[in-house]
């Protein structure tokens, strides 16, 4: 590992029968846990979690099928869906000697806390979600024309086989791509870390394939089973994210409300890679939503 | 293959048009979809070719035909200059009036023939598609899923382009596979064509073009003419039996009926590779409608 967030520890976590999470722990107080997303591990989170360590104990694992983390086989759609995958880092806190602790999460690792906060709602105290959609709402708005944005979604949810075989074949370019067209700042990561990523992101192609695929498949059950009960996040939220809305036409704010009673919204200048980018006003939303 | 046609090359306006041209009575031009290029009629031409003038192109970008340089609007790859290279192609082989029938990507190509020239377009074959202007104003997940290469072959520059490049055939082979259901639709040596044009990197990038100008401005010219230009001629629309036409759209024929008066056709029990998979059916439904 070259990388690694300063003055943390690194362990090796058993999550569940066949999988060992990698997790950077730091700092001591309250818990929170920080989820990374795509195409990054969990050193995504080293500016904010830094300062969070200074009066929290603060847990960056890498997603089951990303980084330094196990990448089981696909099973089935459960292995990689969000509620297995939010299991995990609530079994993970568990084990470091958290019952109850905040989630904050990016990209994908956002689609694994919303899950969590609906499925553990005792256990998650705090929730906040980086740039990212629910996953119903997310296909409802990305398609037709507006599709070609988020082609990588419909690639990676066809049947096994053609995306395993395109991405495996231009891996770094399809990578890379979206570290350098997803950002607002280059400088944000740097060009040894950004060749990090690309090696951890080659060497998982078949497990985030998986993690995306779920969200075309079964991940749209389980929102849609929420729907229906009228589940909602209860604890309280933070969302930031680009301005999507604006860009998509669509009322971001409002989408939302329906998933949670307790929000506080906002839109960020930032590019997507928001926690390298704009550390501080990440930061600051943080400690403000602890503070809740 | 083709035996007793003519291979040409045309130059028009906007590029080159590699074709073929065989057979007697009056004329029909055939257009191909993707991934594929003229072969793609091999079974059909010979037998329509008894009745008709068959003509058989590669669309531009597509092929052996000409790859002009695309512009930022995507334009060139409009299927609106895309068809008029093809109208271009029939004055030059002498021919003002003709059919048209098209697959997939070339059924848009005819389709945009028949809306942009009714003077030239007498009768319209459509094969497994509805009009882009309706399939992205239904769109839904479940469309975008199924289209999937739309959304993928749409992407910016070069995205795309890369990953068709590093693999080809892995593509070509998905397409082939997945959407046909006769499992010899495919000749080695048809199929080993499509894989060896989709190699170059000019028609890959083509390709791309075409579907971005879909998104945008083919798009924005069906929007246009919705409710102000109709098709004029009599219009034959056939369809997979089992493809995502069929799953996606509860009356199929209705989608044409809104553009044109004179639509008859219907499903065909194979897949999407219709000509390929079902070429005698084809052939009889195309004398039929053609007569």
């Amino acid at each position: 590992m070259t990388f690694a967030i300063p003055g943390f520890d690194y362990q090796r976590v058993a999550v569940d029968d066949d999988v060992t999470l990698n997790v950077a722990v730091g700092g001591t107080g309250r818990p929170i846990v920080l989820l990374h997303g795509f195409p990054q591990t969990h050193v995504m989170w080293r500016h904010v979690a830094a300062d969070l360590a200074a009066d929290h104990t603060v847990i960056c694992p890498d997603l089951r099928g990303y980084g330094a983390s196990d990448k089981p086989a696909a099973r089935d759609g459960d292995t990689y869906s969000k509620r297995t995958m939010a299991a995990d880092i609530v079994t993970l806190a568990g084990k470091l000697g958290h019952e109850r602790f905040a989630l904050a999460g990016h990209d994908r690792g956002a689609l694994v806390a919303i899950r969590a906060g609906l499925d553990h709602p005792a256990t998650i105290t705090h929730l906040a979600t980086l740039d990212v959609l629910p996953t119903l709402d997310m296909w409802d708005i990305l398609h037709g024309t507006t599709a070609a944005v988020a082609f990588h979604l419909y690639l990676m949810a066809q049947p096994p086989g053609l995306p395993e075989q395109m991405i495996s074949a231009s891996a770094d370019a399809f990578f890379g791509y979206f570290l350098d067209v997803w950002t607002q700042s280059p400088q944000a990561i740097p060009a040894d870390l950004r060749a990090e990523y690309l090696k951890a992101s080659r060497e998982a192609v078949p497990s985030i394939i998986a993690d995306y695929r779920a969200s075309a498949g079964i991940d749209i059950e389980h929102d849609q089973a929420d729907r229906a009960a009228g589940s909602r996040l209860t604890m309280p939220v933070t969302v930031v994210q680009q301005d999507w809305g604006a860009a998509l036409g669509y009322d971001a704010a409002a989408l939302w409300r329906t998933w949670a009673a307790d929000l506080e919204h906002r839109t960020t200048s930032a590019g997507h890679f928001m926690a390298e980018e704009a550390p501080d006003e990440i930061i600051k939303m943080l400690r403000s939503l602890l503070a809740r | 293959m083709f035996d007793g046609f003519e291979a040409f090359d045309i130059g028009t306006a906007g590029a080159s048009v590699h074709g073929r041209v065989g057979g007697e009575g009056p004329p029909v031009l055939l257009l191909h979809g993707i991934p594929e290029t003229h072969r793609m009629w091999h079974r059909v031409a010979p037998r329509l070719a008894d009745h008709h003038t068959v003509v058989v192109t590669d669309l531009r970008g597509y092929g052996d035909s000409g790859k002009p340089p695309s512009t930022a609007d995507h334009e060139p790859y409009s299927m609106r200059a895309i068809g008029a290279d093809q109208l271009e192609v029939m004055r030059r082989l002498g021919y003002d009036t003709f059919s048209v029938v098209g697959h997939d990507r070339g059924a848009r190509c005819a389709y945009r023939l028949a809306l942009d020239h009714p003077e030239a377009v007498t009768r319209l074959g459509v094969i497994d598609v509805v009009p882009v202007g309706d399939a992205y104003d239904r769109a839904d997940k479940d469309f975008s899923l199924a289209y999937w290469q739309w959304s993928f072959l749409a992407a910016p520059e070069p995205v795309p382009e890369q990953f068709i490049g590093a693999a080809p055939a892995t593509l070509v082979d998905f397409m082939l596979d997945t959407w046909a259901e006769v499992k010899d639709a495919f000749p080695a040596e048809v199929r080993a064509e499509y894989v060896a044009k989709f190699s170059d990197p000019e028609t890959v990038h083509a390709i791309c073009e075409e579907f971005r100008a879909a998104a945008t401005l083919d798009y924005e010219q069906d929007e246009a003419d919705r409710g102000h230009r109709r098709i004029e001629c009599p219009v034959l629309f056939l369809w997979s039996e089992h493809g995502a036409v069929a799953k996606l759209y509860d009356d199929p024929l209705a989608m044409w009926r809104a553009w044109a008066g004179d639509v008859r056709g219907g499903p065909v029990p194979v897949g999407h590779f219709i000509p390929e998979e079902a070429p005698e059916e084809t052939t009889r439904q195309l004398v039929d409608f053609l007569r």
